[in-house]
């Protein structure tokens, strides 16, 4: 509510090719620390896919990217401005909540498309909303409430309004965390087909537990340990534009990617266990 | 060894539904059967329900006038109470040092039972009426008011999350974020509040009206036509389910979205 960063960014501006950067980022709950020195750079466009086992503070990260959290210590740029609070720069894709539940779908939208562009009449919103929901596939369900679809539905719905909201960065939490699998693939399609058109192409990060769901959508996968958080290994996705997903789950790469990823995993896992059983850190007690 | 179950269930079946109806029907059984039975020493304290009904058919015109009357105080008292415990509620709810200044104040003043400002407020006020106003205002505020607090202070985080990122400002925020997400909260202090609102009102004019639904049993039990003051008694628990059914069905809905 007090997003007091620039939408502008004039003469400070770093890096025109860096959208977000976290430098030297820590955040802890009370006394646990949560993530420790994060350094982290997203260029314009990317899409970033952080992926972490759960408790590893990959949540807390992207909340400190959207300003819903200060950090205890280094800063966050966006486009070289500091992240003070939250900004429709940055738009969020929650878990499951992204959507106001006494609203329809289309006045969820709305609110967003005020924000987006201020002065417009209430028939010209109405109309933009109805062209984002045919855009994720919700066609016909503007004046459908959140309780009254499915939860895919919802998520879609929910990708609507953030590119109604014009953010040209997307952060996205587990958005198909809850749902099923099929679901979960058709919106995983969704994604990579709106950011592969250039009118929705955003700077996206995505976060993640799932090795696949990481690997298919990611252009880079930035893979977080636990106790505290830290970045384990980044990794840059090498298939091109045009997957498929049949072809690259079969794709030789693709499983030596997902199980060195693994072996990182449980590296970090065995790492802890012995950390454990030398000294109890404050962070044995998460 | 099915055939009993079969049976049992199938009565279940026909009885469901009307368990409610049944109780009805009883009570006005056992009424019937001990005022016309029993031999009672005072029988004329007891109408039997031909009687009383009689009694409340005959006196139905004085009965709407009277509710015309208790509605002329209770209407702007409770509404009154609604929207301005709504108001603070959500001001105090959210505003941090608001909260901090006026809690204490609340706590010490919410819990003191409004009956006992009947007799200052007659005497304090220009008429009766306005004094009943004042006393149903003070009853059904505190409920509404605690209530929207509550629900004010305890909007989920996701909705202020979501709040955030669509940059909302404070009163933005407020409005269509914090008064939707109290609004259940609102409507329970509400139902509380009508409760409150309909004791108030009927004491407050045992007290000093000269019409109006409490006035009514109150002057028929003076000249002992009980009939009358039973059938007035009757009347108003009927008024009241009305007008606590009636709040029921709005609170359905508005609040549609309430699973």
């Amino acid at each position: 509510m007090s997003g007091t960063d620039r939408l502008t960014n004039g003469d400070n501006k770093k890096d025109p090719g860096i959208a977000l950067s976290i430098e030297h980022v820590s955040f802890a709950y009370d006394t646990a620390l949560v993530l420790k020195d994060i350094n982290l750079t997203v260029a314009e466009g990317e899409f970033v896919a952080v992926l972490g086992p759960s408790g590893c503070g990959k949540t807390s990260l992207l909340r400190l990217l959207a300003g819903l959290e200060k950090p205890g210590n280094g800063k966050i740029l966006h486009q070289g401005n500091p992240v003070t609070g939250p900004n429709i720069l940055r738009g969020v894709v929650f878990q499951d909540y992204s959507l106001f539940p006494w609203l329809n779908l289309q006045d969820n939208l709305t609110i967003a498309i005020n924000k987006a562009r201020k002065g417009l009449g209430r028939a010209e919103r109405n109309k933009i909303a109805e062209e984002y929901l045919d855009l994720v596939g919700l066609q016909g369900m503007a004046t459908r409430h959140p309780y009254e679809i499915s939860g895919g539905m919802r998520q879609r719905a929910a990708i609507a309004r953030s590119l109604a909201l014009g953010s040209p960065v997307l952060l996205m939490d587990e958005p198909f965390g809850a749902l099923d699998p099929v679901n979960r693939v058709r919106l995983q399609d969704l994604l990579l087909q709106l950011c592969r058109s250039s009118s929705t192409r955003r700077t996206i990060v995505f976060v993640t537990h799932d090795v696949e769901e990481a690997l298919y959508l990611g252009d880079r996968v930035v893979v977080l340990g636990t106790t505290p958080g830290r970045v384990i290994a980044d990794i840059n996705v090498p298939f091109d534009g045009k997957r498929q997903r049949r072809d690259l789950f079969l794709a030789k790469e693709f499983r030596q990617l997902e199980e060195e990823i693994s072996a990182l995993y449980h590296e970090d896992i065995e790492r802890q266990l012995e950390a454990g059983s030398v000294a109890f850190g404050a962070g044995a007690l998460i | 060894m099915t055939e009993p179950q079969h049976h049992s269930a199938t009565r279940k079946k026909r009885i469901k539904g009307f368990e409610g109806l049944l109780l009805f029907v009883f009570l006005g059984i056992c009424w019937q059967l001990t005022t016309t039975m029993l031999p009672l020493r005072n029988a004329s304290l007891y109408p039997t329900p031909a009687v009383t009904f009689k009694a409340l058919i005959d006196s139905l015109p004085e009965l709407l006038k009277g509710t015309w009357s208790s509605f002329l105080i209770l209407v702007p008292g409770y509404f009154l109470a609604v929207i301005l415990g709504a108001l603070w509620g959500i001001v105090v709810g959210s505003v941090k040092w608001i909260h901090r200044a006026f809690d204490p104040f609340a706590k010490v003043a919410a819990p003191i039972p409004p009956t006992v400002y009947i007799p200052y407020a007659i005497a304090l006020m220009p008429s009766f009426r306005i004094s009943a106003i004042m006393v149903v205002f003070i009853g059904a505020f505190w409920p509404v008011f605690v209530n929207a607090a509550a629900g004010a202070a305890l909007v989920p985080l996701r909705y202020r999350d979501n709040a955030g990122i669509l940059g909302f400002g404070r009163f933005e925020y407020m409005r269509r974020v914090v008064f939707p997400a109290a609004l259940p909260n609102i409507f329970s202090g509400m139902a509380v509040g009508l409760a409150l609102a309909f004791i108030l009102l009927t004491v407050a004019e045992l007290f000093g009206a000269n019409q109006g639904l409490g006035r009514f049993v109150q002057y028929y039990a003076d000249y002992a036509d009980y009939p009358r003051m039973v059938a007035g008694i009757l009347y108003t628990g009927m008024v009241t389910f009305a007008s606590m059914a009636l709040l029921d069905f709005v609170k359905r809905r508005v609040l549609f979205w309430v699973r």
